[in-house]
């Protein structure tokens, strides 16, 4: 009986607390940004001009040498995160039928065959920087030495592996070959927490990386390949703040203390959107309309709201993430919100430069197909044309007028190019090859590795435990291989962070919107 | 026959009893039942009822500080302890303090009258800046414009500590009105012609590089209470009234703050307790000759500024009482907020870095929240407070959040913050009756006299745009 009566009063003081905030902001029955459909069907003549356009950077930037991809245009350089935005070009650049498969197949493998070769971090992971024309290692000024690794580049490399792989089985057995590879020793802890690492005085130092929205989009590359990131793919902590009537989630964790910017814009959760369909990494199933992951979802529709809304208040044409620009500071993050400021526009190091806020190209387009509504209608007529011959889309116009960013990247030409894929063939993530029930399932390298007992790497380098299926079971017996039959590491088994709890989404918005 | 009359009388005794009782109950304490009754004692949410002994203890000590730091050649007090330095809003302070002292019995009606004709001297006689503005800051041994290293400098002008100045001098006039005249001809010298615009926006200047930068430095709540204060002396500050306003969350609750960006204003924006309790003890956040919407506004956000202070120490189990505050080594000075430039609970120095570990509960604070709202959230404040003082020298400035150390600095602004709110409990509600200036004053028949218009942008007075 006073068990009952304790979990009725949290239950009571829980609709206390949501009420304090309904007072002052009653709930409006929801955003109109959940019931703008996404966009689908083949490509029109101009959206495929649009496709074409963007490759145009890959073309310009390819390195033959390496098959690796400048970043920035002309600068021989580039991260994991660039090189997964190259992946998504390449396949969005074949299932548009703007390459074909020799050219696909041409590209894949020498790119592959670099990524297998690559100097790694202290043997751990890929750095965060590579030459592209000699595949070294090097700093951001592309001088030789290594710098650290980027946990969430990682992820989204990891993501985009697993795309590949499921797409085109024929490449499973190289790229579960370079996973096999990595050392996960330091990048995931037991209870799922993503840390990035960075050298000082020459020693390596992890320290936890990623926010809000950008922790969760990393987490769930982890977690295609079997990793436990419970502490990473949670919320919490988050915060609210009000950005024109809408109710935007940011990550609560104190900036100024730990000199990691809070930044809230549209591109974590747009690739979120795109490549898993606001699906969790478990779901198998490809239905459209359906979210297995909803707090994703719901959080993905206040950051679009709120750029809609300043669009229909102020008549500032808005769609943020962070970008490069043409001249110095050279790199921005352009935010809804960031360090508690909306509509914050900062730099690396905290300065507020918000002359350099810009419509991007690739949030534009991105908020297009995920959200079919009359105001990305105007954000697509504003962007078609906004790209050079030979050269693809410009990084972003910008808000003050002041013309195009003429700079040009990997990452925006990408992400253009895997939006418009989405709406020709939805999510991007299709399993194909490792379902279980599928008559034609066989365990891949990465599983049998995995499943191995006497495997002694996946002890030392920290790979996650797989539940075992009854496929894989079978495999075993048939090649005597010894099964795993618990995690090694001991701290997997995390007793603060439970994976499956659920999210309570807050309150949506404030009255503001109801006038 | 017998038995109705015996029944009948008993009946009348009765009455006459419970009447009686009624009335005792009424008059007891010096009338402090019938005040509860007549201020709506059944309906309000502060403390209103006669000073206990040991808050009568509470209100002698930080009376000491006046005794103890009153310049003899001036009757001005120190800004801080032994610092002869004095801003208006702290004069203001002083005035209040005086006042409340008197009420609370701390002092007799001569020392009354002694120090107040000094002060008045004073303040008739008060340096005045290139722009016949009162400066911001004031040596108090002489009253001479000075800067903070104690150099003689024409510093600009507040209009943030001309309105508590102002307020002050109209709470005076109310309780002494004897003195009215005189306290009229202080704000009859000042020039507002700089300092209010014809929208009814408040304007401050500070000295740049030598030279003189007028800015709107009021921000939400300090710039409603500063307009409240001009609203008594009959000018319209009508956009001060309005500042704009959004809304930022915090422990699940919305608070309303300033909409001007700080960092395009080089303006802080800030949320502290202190601008929100003040027209709460002085006017029950009912200022005279203000709009219906902007009372509804200041009790609503005074409600939401000490809610969110409530609900941090029911969920963080943090103490909260924020103010500004003084500090015995750099940064000197520190906005202790609610909120600041963008993030909760900010702790900003006057240098504008970020000073996490030296967050405060501020006595001021502390009892304005105390008088204001009787809640076990207040008490356990108090609780924790009672005790930050030295009866030699006054109270202290507050307990600090990291460590629990006394921040054992001592100011004229939190030992009158204790008078003020002592005398707001005593008295049993808001210190202002009405606190309009009226029409037969001499202020009023000076500033409307067209025959001879000082010229001062005084309300009533036709307005002369001055030329540059």
């Amino acid at each position: 009986m006073k068990l009952i009566c304790l979990t009725l009063f949290r239950r009571w003081a829980g609709i206390v607390a949501l009420g304090l905030v309904m007072t002052s902001a009653q709930a409006a029955p929801g955003l109109p940004a959940s019931d703008y459909p996404v966009r689908s069907g083949t490509l029109t003549a101009q959206e495929m001009k649009i496709a074409k356009n963007a490759w145009q950077y890959f073309v310009a930037n390819y390195q033959p040498t390496t098959g690796l991809v400048n970043a920035v245009n002309k600068y021989p350089s580039t991260t994991m995160w660039d090189s997964a935005s190259y992946l998504a070009a390449l396949t969005a650049a074949r299932e548009l039928g703007i390459i074909d498969k020799a050219e696909f197949d041409r590209r894949l493998i020498k790119f592959l065959a670099t990524l297998n070769t690559i100097q790694l971090f202290r043997n751990e992971l890929p750095n965060k920087v590579y030459n592209t024309i000699n595949a070294q290692k090097v700093d951001y000024l592309n001088k030789p030495g290594e710098i650290g690794f980027s946990a969430l580049d990682i992820g989204r490399m990891l993501l985009w592996m697993k795309i590949i792989k499921e797409r085109y089985p024929e490449y499973a057995n190289s790229i579960d070959n370079v996973v096999l590879r990595w050392d996960f020793s330091h990048v995931v802890d037991g209870c799922g927490t993503l840390y990035g690492a960075y050298l000082e005085n020459g020693q390596p130092k992890y320290v936890q990386e990623g926010r809000l929205g950008y922790e969760e989009y990393a987490s769930a590359g982890y977690q295609l390949w079997g990793f436990n990131t419970c502490q990473a793919s949670r919320p919490q902590p988050y915060d609210l703040a009000e950005i024109y009537c809408v109710l935007v989630p940011y990550d609560s964790r104190d900036s100024r203390r730990t000199f990691q910017h809070n930044y809230v814009v549209t591109e974590s959760y747009l690739l979120y959107g795109l490549e898993m369909g606001f699906d969790t990494a478990d779901d198998r199933s490809n239905t459209k309309n359906h979210y297995s992951h909803p707090w994703m979802k719901n959080f993905a529709d206040r950051v679009y709201q709120a750029q809609e809304n300043r669009y229909t208040i102020t008549g500032m044409l808005t769609a943020r993430s962070e970008h490069q620009l043409d001249k110095a500071p050279y790199f921005v993050y352009d935010t809804v919100f960031s360090d508690g400021f909306n509509w914050n526009t900062i730099t690396d190091k905290g300065q507020y430069v918000p002359e350099t806020a810009a419509v991007s190209l690739k949030a534009a387009l991105g908020m297009w197909v995920l959200w079919n509504s009359p105001y990305t209608d105007r954000l697509l007529s504003v962007i078609e044309n906004a790209n050079e011959e030979g050269k693809g889309y410009y990084e972003g116009l910008y808000e003050n007028g002041s013309g195009p960013i003429k700079e040009f990247t990997a990452n925006n030409n990408g992400i253009m190019l895997e939006a418009l894929m989405f709406k020709k063939s939805g999510k991007l993530l299709r399993f194909n090859t490792d379902n279980p029930k599928d008559k034609n399932f066989a365990p891949s390298l990465w599983e049998k590795k995995l499943v191995d007992l006497f495997e002694e790497n996946n002890t030392r380098r920290n790979r996650p435990f797989l539940n075992p299926t009854s496929a894989v079971k079978s495999w075993c017996e048939r090649t005597g291989t010894a099964l795993r039959t618990k995690s090694s590491c001991q701290a997997c088994q995390c007793a603060s962070c439970k994976a499956d709890e659920p999210v309570k989404l807050p309150p949506v918005a404030a009255s503001c919107l109801k006038q | 026959m017998l038995k109705t009359v015996s029944r009948k009388t008993l009946a009348a005794l009765l009455g006459f009893l419970l009447v009686a009782l009624a009335l005792l109950a009424l008059v007891k304490d010096g009338g402090a039942g019938w005040r509860w009754l007549s201020k709506g004692g059944w309906n309000t949410s502060a403390r209103i009822s006669a000073l206990t002994p040991e808050e009568r203890q509470w209100a002698q000590t930080a009376w000491r500080y006046f005794v103890n730091n009153t310049q003899p050649q001036t009757g001005l007090v120190n800004g801080s302890d032994k610092q002869p330095r004095a801003t208006l809003w702290q004069m203001g302070d002083t005035l209040i303090a005086l006042l409340a002292a008197r009420e609370l019995g701390l002092l007799k009606e001569e020392e009354f009258d002694h120090r107040l004709t000094q002060l008045l001297g004073t303040l008739n006689r008060l340096a005045l800046t290139d722009t016949r503005t009162p400066g911001r800051l004031y040596a108090t041994p002489n009253a001479s414009l000075v800067d903070f290293s104690g150099q003689t400098q024409r510093n600009g002008w507040s209009a943030r500590d001309m309105a508590r100045l102002m307020l002050a001098l109209r709470l005076v006039s109310e309780w002494a009105p004897q003195y009215q005249e005189y306290l009229d001809k202080i704000v009859l010298r000042w020039n507002f012609c700089p300092v209010i615009d014809p929208h009814g926006e408040l304007w401050s200047s500070s000295i740049e590089n030598g030279k003189p930068v007028i800015r709107e430095e009021l921000r939400l709540g300090e710039s409603e209470y500063a307009a409240t204060a001009f609203r008594l002396w009959g000018f319209a500050p009508d956009q001060a009234f309005t500042p704009p306003a959004r809304n930022v969350i915090i422990h699940q609750r919305t608070l309303e703050v300033d909409a001007r960006d700080p960092r395009t204003t080089w303006q802080p924006s800030l949320i502290s307790t202190l601008p929100y309790m003040l027209p709460g003890l002085e006017f029950g956040w009912q200022p005279p000759g203000v709009e219906r919407a902007t009372r509804k506004a200041l009790r609503e956000r005074a409600k939401q500024v000490w809610l969110t202070q409530q609900t941090r120490w029911e969920k963080e189990k943090v103490l909260t009482a924020r103010a500004d505050f003084a500090l015995g080594q750099a940064p000197w000075h520190v906005d202790d907020t609610v909120w600041g430039n963008g993030y909760a609970w900010n702790t900003l120095g006057a240098d504008g870095k970020y000073y996490p570990r030296l967050a405060q509960v501020s006595t001021k604070a502390v009892f304005a929240l105390w008088v204001l709202w009787d809640t076990p959230f207040t008490d356990a404040l108090m609780n924790v407070s009672r005790r930050m003082n030295d009866a030699q020298r006054g109270w202290f400035e507050g307990r600090v959040e990291a460590t629990g150390d006394f921040n054992r600095t001592i100011t004229l602004s939190t030992n009158a913050m204790v008078l003020e709110s002592l005398f707001y409990k005593a008295h049993g509600g808001p210190l202002f009756r009405n606190g309009l200036i009226d029409n037969g004053s001499y202020f009023y028949l000076q500033a409307t006299d067209v025959f001879s218009a000082p010229g001062l942008c005084l309300p009533g007075e036709r307005r002369v745009e001055m030329k540059k």
